[in-house]
């Protein structure tokens, strides 16, 4: 067996084993999760802006991964049209928090 | 030179076999303690440092899996490091924004506390000042014995 596939083997049942570490954390709650959602400004369970950004987040990622596990020769690439829907999702998220701890700031 | 370049290979795969089974067995033990690396300053999780662990890990697999398939590692498009860009961009700007008041940093327990023993210095007729790091702390005692001159 040669040296390159002894160490394609080797990074592959790192990031396999790394990930599951992730997950199974996670899951346990060892990694804690509480309260990704929610608004801690004004205490609600789930703030809107936080999902969207999750779901653009998860979106684009998911196309990249597609792209470059469909046995592309060049790195995926990602259109315009994709960075600025990022681009405002990321946008929306920070103005949102910030308009939140400004009228936090004046009330 | 044939024998050299198999046995340098065969170190490598050996030093990278260790270095992975070492970080896991780390993690694994909580020498390397992961517990907080998607928790913000007050404690709760914080969207903006998934975001970018997911396109971290993200980019790393995909630049893995060209590399593996072709041989050569690939150009990365403008495309990919300003989708980067942003995202590690949202995370520095959220945490800016997180360290601007006390509620982004201190967890509403510590707040909690710090109220209820500004309430109970209060409550005794002191002068209180308290900060978001639960310290708390009078003005001087103004009785005569603790006034020299």
């Amino acid at each position: 067996m040669s040296p390159a596939v002894i160490l394609g083997l080797e990074f592959r049942g790192f990031l396999a084993l790394l990930a599951a570490t992730f997950a199974y954390r996670m899951l346990t709650g060892r990694l804690s999760l509480a309260g990704l959602f929610a608004d801690k400004t004004r205490n609600q369970p789930v703030s809107p802006e936080r999902v969207q950004l999750l779901i653009s987040t998860i979106a684009v990622s998911a196309r990249i991964v597609g792209q470059a596990a469909h046995g592309s020769t060049v790195f995926p690439t990602v259109s315009t049209q994709e960075l600025v829907v990022f681009g405002a999702s990321s946008g929306v998220y920070m103005s949102v928090k910030a308009a939140k701890m400004w009228l936090l700031k004046t009330i | 030179m044939g024998l050299m370049q198999t046995i340098c290979g065969y170190g490598v795969c050996l030093f990278m076999g260790l270095l992975c089974a070492t970080l896991l067995w780390f993690i694994w033990t909580d020498k390397i303690d992961l517990s907080k690396v998607l928790s913000e300053a007050n404690g709760s999780a914080s969207i903006s440092r998934l975001q970018l662990l997911i396109f971290t890990l993200v980019v790393a697999i995909s630049l893995f899996m060209m590399v593996e398939t072709n041989h050569v590692f690939p150009a990365i498009p403008d495309g990919i490091l300003t989708l980067l860009g942003i995202s590690a961009s949202t995370y520095a700007v959220g945490k800016g924004i997180s360290y601007s008041r006390d509620e982004g940093v201190t967890t509403p327990e510590e707040r909690a506390a710090v109220r209820n023993s500004a309430q109970q210095m209060s409550n005794t007729g002191a002068a209180v000042a308290a900060d978001a790091s639960n310290v708390v702390s009078s003005g001087a005692d103004p009785s005569p014995a603790n006034t020299n001159n």
